[in-house]
């Protein structure tokens, strides 16, 4: 029971959630949403969109729209969580405060929120467009 | 009803909501997400939207655990365990609810006390098996807590084996195959799998003790008398490295034949179809060895096997062929069933021996084999 608990205690823990309308990818395999609001993320996942953009909604309040067909990946743990776009775009907003490192392709990206696109490897510094409510 | 009462006091202290939306406004629950998907998120306006739609419809697990997701959000965790608490009451054979309580356990940073659901899940359909095994390992929950939520269904416990066999976690791999193979759960399929991952991992006698047990009535004379498997090819390949492996090529056959054993009632039998200047190496078995004096023994036959290159006998060191290997001389011609036999000094550091038949391609002009080559009572002891 000990040896339970410590391999807990130094185990991953979630931070974030990931929820969408349609399938995406988790570390390579594909979850079906339907049903189910919100799937947890740690530190390692690889996490991909499909079909249709996905939210991921950090512990610190930030986001993240992963659009469709992109991939990113939470490469270390807190204090300083990191979210690596490996392919396709995003668009993000950093909560006040919040330490999350966004990178693409392992290069920083600048701001607080924004777009990253295939094609430019900074943010470009304008909010993104609200979410349409009655997509979800 | 306390819960039912959370849900009226946060509704109440909220501030009313009207019920009947028209029809072409989103409803509170897509409002309420995207209240829960902006950042920062409106936790608040979140509650109160998804506690006017649990007041419309109160029965729902899935308004409950809506409601419960916001209150987590919110950081009132007791509150949200209460509306979690109250969606499995009512989740009837919903997965979906079962799966929503697990990730809020996971989320909540108590991975222990998602397992129940998750196993529940686990035990009724196999379409998260994948995501929910891999929270399982990444949370790092043993593989004894997972078994006690799962380990009485068949199909679940296997699911289990294969995801953690595939994955290399060989420690918990062998946990669970242990208790998958003591429950009747296990099958050739999934112990040549576990075998093969043992033997990645370099844990040769562990691989041979678990085979060896796991085989239980068919072994026969194996190991104590013979290390060699199958060793009269009577039945069927497992598809374990501890049995004959056998990879079928379109240049020529090899199937265990009943019409020409030596003894018993099969023999192996390659046949060369005389159109290529083939290389046979597509049949072998492994085993577990230790170092010191062996004896190799086997019985083959020969008709119209043609070209200066035939098939031979090689044993040999699998990891390491430049460390250990010998060969026989390459059979051809026609011959009855005869008797070869070879003693050996495995060194010290070996752990594994091979047998396979090979056939080298031939340098000479006529090189395109033809003819039937036989192998039957194959036999390696230690001395």
């Amino acid at each position: 029971m000990a040896v339970a608990a410590s391999v807990i205690a130094f185990a991953g823990q979630p931070i974030a959630t990931v929820s969408g309308s349609s399938s995406f990818e988790l570390d390579g395999s594909l979850v079906n949403t339907a049903g189910v609001n919100a799937w947890p993320l740690m530190p390692g996942d690889r996490v991909g969109a499909r079909d249709s953009s996905i939210v991921i909604a950090m512990k610190d309040g930030s986001r993240i729209t992963l659009a469709a067909n992109s991939q990113l990946r939470f490469a270390s743990a807190a204090p300083q969580p990191t979210a690596d776009l490996i392919s396709g775009s995003m668009q993000f907003t950093l909560a006040a405060g919040s330490n999350l490192r966004l990178l693409r392709g392992g290069s920083p990206v600048d701001g607080r929120s924004g777009q990253v696109s295939p094609m430019a490897r900074t943010a470009l510094l304008k909010p993104p467009p609200p979410t349409p409510v009655s997509a979800r | 009803m306390k819960i039912l009462s959370l849900a009226l006091a946060v509704a109440v202290t909220a501030g009313a909501i009207a019920l009947r939306e028209p029809s072409d406004r989103p409803s509170p629950e897509a409002l309420a997400t995207a209240a829960l998907d902006q950042s920062p998120p409106d936790v608040q306006t979140a509650i109160r939207l998804y506690t006017s739609a649990l007041q419309a419809d109160p029965a729902s697990p899935y308004r409950w655990t809506d409601l419960g997701s916001a209150l987590e959000a919110a950081q009132e965790l007791p509150e949200a365990r209460l509306c979690y608490s109250r969606a499995l009451q009512l989740s009837g054979e919903i997965p979906q609810i079962w799966l929503r309580d697990a990730n809020f356990h996971i989320q909540a940073g108590e991975p222990e006390l998602a397992l129940p659901s998750a196993g529940r899940v686990l035990r009724k359909v196999p379409d998260y098996d994948a995501v929910l095994f891999g929270y399982f390992d990444r949370l790092g929950l043993p593989a004894a807590a997972v078994l006690t939520e799962i380990g009485t269904d068949p199909r679940a416990t296997y699911s289990y084996a294969q995801y953690l066999i595939r994955g290399r976690k060989l420690d918990q791999a062998s946990e669970v195959w242990r208790d998958a193979e003591a429950k009747g759960f296990a099958d050739d399929g999934l112990a040549s799998s576990y075998i093969d991952a043992l033997l990645a991992g370099h844990r040769y006698a562990e691989a041979w003790r678990d085979w060896i047990k796991y085989l239980d009535g068919r072994k026969g004379d194996y190991p104590d008398r013979n290390l060699l498997f199958n060793a009269g090819f009577e039945t069927e390949p497992t598809g374990s490295a501890f049995d004959w492996r056998v990879r079928p090529s379109g240049e020529f056959d090899t199937t265990f034949d009943a019409s020409a054993a030596q003894a018993g009632s099969r023999a192996l039998r390659i046949r060369f179809r005389g159109t290529n200047n083939v290389s046979y190496n597509n049949i072998m078995q492994e085993a577990f060895v230790t170092p010191g004096k062996y004896t190799f023994e086997a019985w083959i036959r020969a008709e119209n096997i043609t070209t200066n290159e035939g098939p031979r006998i090689e044993l040999f060191d699998p990891e390491s062929p430049s460390r250990f290997q010998f060969s026989t001389d390459s059979f051809g011609g026609t011959t009855a069933w005869s008797r070869v036999r070879q003693v050996f000094t495995i060194p010290a550091g070996e752990s594994l021996l091979a047998v396979r038949v090979v056939r080298h391609a031939s340098q000479k002009i006529d090189s395109k084999i033809n003819g039937t080559f036989w192998m039957d009572s194959v036999r390696l002891v230690r001395d």
